[in-house]
């Protein structure tokens, strides 16, 4: 069914019309939203573009973190060398997915917001330890990315409220982080299992790490357990190894149109390893994007 | 539903339109506008045949309300060259046999203007990554990057890559 | 240098230029003033049988110039290329044989009213037992989708004496295979465009088989077939999946009825529900050899599941059987290929025609046949494989142009060359 169309240019506009509305669907990049709206599984009555907000949108750098507009999108995210090196596993999963038309119109923030299980963005900021701004007309607050998904397709965001800004620490010495996504194809794939980690290291020690995972849960999942593990462990082939065969028995994956739940469990073995490896690899060699 | 009043720069030219709330940016093109160079080939954003470009960039115009081009630049097929004076893409794709049935080539061609105004000389690694949102079934692909390569190079006088590996 | 100006020369493509300016103009691009919009009511049912139909919300609503039915058509309401199995609307009383099937047709003013319409269509299907496995469906107590039942083609190869064959040979490798349903994608979604003059029909459409949509049309509006005329519009690939009837019938119909230019276009859901498919195969295959290798016997059952309704079925089936023993010569043969109806997806023509199904298995025997004899995978190719003066396993004689030898010979020589390279060219 139709629906009416409001373009508020700023946020306190945004909260008005937000306000006068009963029944709203925010549209950012749309790559989510319109899908659905076609499919007939939403029927907004109205549509607020939120595009046209200044204060959503641009890549800043303030001390030891990033704060990045609801409105990036994934190519501006791929376009930032500052990201690439300080938080690369957010730039490789932006890099991920759909395609380069998907990349130029798809947000971070719908990604978030959007809260499928399998969003590639999303274990790349659990394991950067992201926060987002969750903004309305009463106030802005912040809460962990981790904390923000409460199901498959749901967040704790409440009607009135939005995710003006998501802030992401920069990884800086002896840090690394990486993303890794397993898809059906190399393109245009919905992740079958992805993840991402983060790593401090001391000498040839892991002095501390976040593991975070999508696709294998209801929603993208850190693997504290493991984390427990890995701190204090020694770096090599064979730690990356054993954390890998924890977080295949410690998934509960499903079956689905995508992969059944066993091979879910061989991919999550998979990616925990490479992922640790290469975030790993970049918090050795100086460069975090190597 | 009230109707929003657009304005836009479409192929050069700036338009004036008045368009529903839920009218996408494919159907005013293709059924109010009359350009059907622009293919509906899935209506999801995972074909690539609807693309078009958007302030430079290669978009899928199934996936945008028509309003969200308000102040804009967009760039469909028809804007890309004429029968007199055709782009070199579209010379390239004539020549190195990237056409078969057709229905992919201008959201195609868009996809690869779109790659060549940011990066001149890519590999062929990264004109595949760039021309991934283009699904083709009937070429295979390799023709249709010959094409864009041999574009690039030409643009550079370069030695391409293709010509190196064949010369070997 | 060729001598010919075409012959052994790069040739520009005809249409290209009209392709690459965005010009062609395919099915869905072409629109006339006036033109009304149409889509389909399918079963949301694999099996069943369509027990009444109220359509009167639709027709009264504004903007809806028709609404068809079974009843509506004029002639013999089936179609289909070898056999006339597939119903343009199903009539009410009638068997509905897959999800998918037509319903009921609407033309209107655009796609939103003709949506709408399809809502306000109330239908009450009795539903039946689907039978989704062909291998069930050639059981005897399987439910019937047929009344003539369930297999609708057996085709079989006999070549020499089998049991004899596998008596002298030294090694023996069976298996089953089974392939997977294959939709041809096509990029460009079906659809078409009819006007009517009061005299003839005229229609472009994504189409792989003009005259035979043209015939298919004459018999199902009852008229001549001079009163058709159906133009192949720009089509956006096929791959042999554009040579059944898809919107040709309906838009006749609506045309005729309305006196007004209708178009229809499927929707990727749609033309991924309705068209047909590669065959889905269960074969079991036999194959015997003596100690070198050389092949002494073959047997094999082929089971093609060709859904709801024949289209090319029975040809693809025929196909598989005769090329079933692969390029390679084999003294004794025995080969039964069954085409059987389920109320899955139809099956019909897709790039190779039942060939490739086929090949995943003799050549995966192959390898393993090398592989006891103690040869490699190519000796035992070249071994066997057909030459001027084989006899294939239809029994026909091979004067000359059998190009495998020459074919495997030469991917060899590639392989080689690469492997050299690989090395750097060392030895
Ligand atoms: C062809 C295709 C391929 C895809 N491939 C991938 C892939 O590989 N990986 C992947 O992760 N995703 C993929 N997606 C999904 C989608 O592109 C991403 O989730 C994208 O990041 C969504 O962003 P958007 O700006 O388009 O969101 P929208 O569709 O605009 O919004 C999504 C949801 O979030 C809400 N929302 C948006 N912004 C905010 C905000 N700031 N505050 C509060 N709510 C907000 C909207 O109301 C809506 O409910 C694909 C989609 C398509 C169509
Ligand atoms: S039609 Fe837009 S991506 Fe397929
Ligand atoms: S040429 Fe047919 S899909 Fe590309």
């Amino acid at each position: 069914m139709p629906f009416v169309y409001h373009a508020p240019r700023t946020l306190e506009n945004l909260f008005a019309t937000l306000d006068s509305l009963e029944q709203y669907s925010l549209l950012a990049g749309g790559t989510d939203l319109i899908v659905k709206w076609k499919e007939k599984l939403i029927d907004p009555k109205a549509v607020v573009d939120i595009n046209g907000i200044a204060a959503m949108k641009g890549i800043e750098e303030c001390p030891h973190c990033f704060s990045i507009g609801a409105l990036v999108t994934h190519y501006e995210i791929t376009a930032s060398a500052r990201l690439r090196a300080a938080a690369t596993a957010l730039y490789e999963a932006a890099g991920e997915v759909g395609s380069p038309q998907i990349r130029h119109i798809a947000t971070i923030g719908g990604n978030i917001v959007n809260a499928s299980p399998a969003a590639d963005t999303a274990p790349a900021l659990l394991a950067l330890n992201a926060e987002a701004e969750i903004q309305s007309r009463t106030g802005i607050s912040a809460i962990l990315v981790a904390d923000l998904f409460t199901g498959t397709g749901r967040t704790c965001l409440k009607p009135g409220q939005i995710i003006s800004r998501i802030k992401v620490p920069a990884s800086g010495q002896n840090q690394g982080s990486a993303f890794v996504k397993f898809g059906k194809r190399k393109a245009l794939a919905i992740a079958v299992v992805n993840g991402a980690a983060w790593i401090t290291i001391d000498g040839d020690k892991i002095k501390d790490v976040r593991l975070a995972m999508g696709a294998v849960a209801p929603t993208p999942i850190r693997l504290l357990a493991i984390e427990d593990w890995l701190r204090g462990q020694t770096l090599a082939a064979s730690t990356f190894k054993t954390a890998g065969t924890m977080a295949e028995k410690l998934v509960r994956p499903i079956s689905d149109i995508r992969s059944s739940a066993e091979y879910r469990g061989d991919l999550a073995r998979q990616v925990v390893i490479r992922a640790l490896e290469t975030a790993a690899r970049r918090a050795k060699g100086g460069c975090a994007c190597g | 539903m009230d109707k929003i009043k657009i304005q836009f720069v479409l192929n050069g030219e700036t338009r004036q339109v008045e368009v529903e709330p839920d009218l996408l940016l494919i159907d005013l093109l293709r059924e109010r506008l009359g350009l059907t160079g622009t293919k509906v080939g899935c209506g999801e954003g995972d074909c690539g045949a609807c693309t078009v470009l958007l302030n430079g960039k290669n978009v899928n115009s199934c996936l945008l309300l028509a309003a969200r081009v308000n102040g804009c630049e967009v760039v469909t097929v028809e804007g890309l060259g004429s029968y007199d004076k055709l782009h070199p893409l579209q010379e390239a794709f004539i020549a190195e046999g990237a056409v078969q049935c057709g229905f992919c080539t201008p959201g195609m061609l868009l996809s690869a203007k779109s790659l060549l105004d940011v990066n001149a000389r890519p590999t062929r690694e990264e004109i595949a990554r760039h021309i991934a949102g283009n699904l083709c079934r009937c070429t295979g692909y390799t023709k249709i990057i010959n094409a864009i390569e041999k574009v690039a190079c030409a643009d550079r006088h370069c030695a391409c890559s293709r010509e190196a590996e064949e010369g070997r | 240098m060729s001598e010919f100006k075409v012959v052994g020369q790069s040739v520009p493509k005809a249409d290209a230029l009209d392709k690459v300016i965005g010009r062609a103009k395919f099915a869905a691009d072409i629109s006339f003033p006036g033109m009304l919009y149409a889509k389909a009511l399918r079963s949301p049912v694999a099996h069943g049988i369509l027990q009444h139909i109220d359509y009167s919300a639709a027709a009264a609503l504004p903007g809806v110039a028709a609404v068809l039915t079974g009843k509506d058509v004029p002639g013999a309401n089936n179609f289909g290329i070898i056999i006339k199995d597939e119903p343009v609307i199903v009539k009410n009383g009638e068997k509905i044989r897959k999800i998918g099937d037509t319903l009921a047709l609407v033309a209107a003013e655009n796609e939103a009213i003709a949506e709408q319409a399809l809502a306000l269509i109330k239908v009450d299907i009795e539903e039946l037992t689907p039978v989704l496995c062909p291998i069930a469906a050639m059981q005897p107590d399987a439910p019937k989708i047929y009344d003539k039942g369930n297999v609708l083609a057996v085709r079989k190869i006999v070549k020499g004496d089998t049991e004899a064959g596998f008596r002298d040979s030294a090694v023996v490798v069976q298996q089953q295979y089974k392939t997977q349903m294959v939709e041809h994608a096509y990029i460009e979604p079906e659809a078409g465009i009819a006007l009517f003059d009061g005299d003839v029909v005229t229609m472009w459409v994504s189409t792989q088989n003009p005259h035979y949509d043209a015939k298919e049309v004459a018999r199902n509006l009852n008229i001549g077939l001079n009163k058709v005329r159906v133009i192949q519009a720009a089509t956006g690939g096929g791959f042999g999946g554009k040579l059944d009837v898809s919107v040709q019938v309906h838009l006749a119909m609506l045309a005729v009825v309305t006196r007004r230019p209708v178009r229809m276009v499927y929707s990727r859901t749609e033309s991924i529900k309705n068209s047909v498919k590669r065959h889905p195969y269960t074969i079991t295959m036999k194959t015997g050899a003596d100690a070198n290798g050389r092949l002494t016997a073959f047997e094999c059952t082929i089971i093609g599941d060709t859904g709801a309704y024949a289209s090319y079925g029975p040809g693809t089936l025929t196909r598989s059987a005769v090329h079933a023993t692969g390029p390679y010569e084999i003294p004794n043969v025995k080969i039964t290929a069954y085409t059987v109806y389920t109320n899955n997806p139809q099956a019909g023509a897709m790039r190779g025609f039942g060939v490739p199904q086929v090949a995943f298995a003799h050549e995966a025997q192959m390898d393993m046949l090398a592989e006891k004899v103690g040869i490699s995978p190519l000796e035992i190719r070249l071994l066997n494989a057909l030459r001027p003066g084989s006899l294939t396993a239809t029994g026909q004689y091979l004067e000359q142009s059998v190009g495998i030898v020459s074919t495997l010979e030469a991917a060899a020589a590639k392989v080689r060359e690469i492997k050299l390279e690989r090395r750097g060219g060392r030895l």
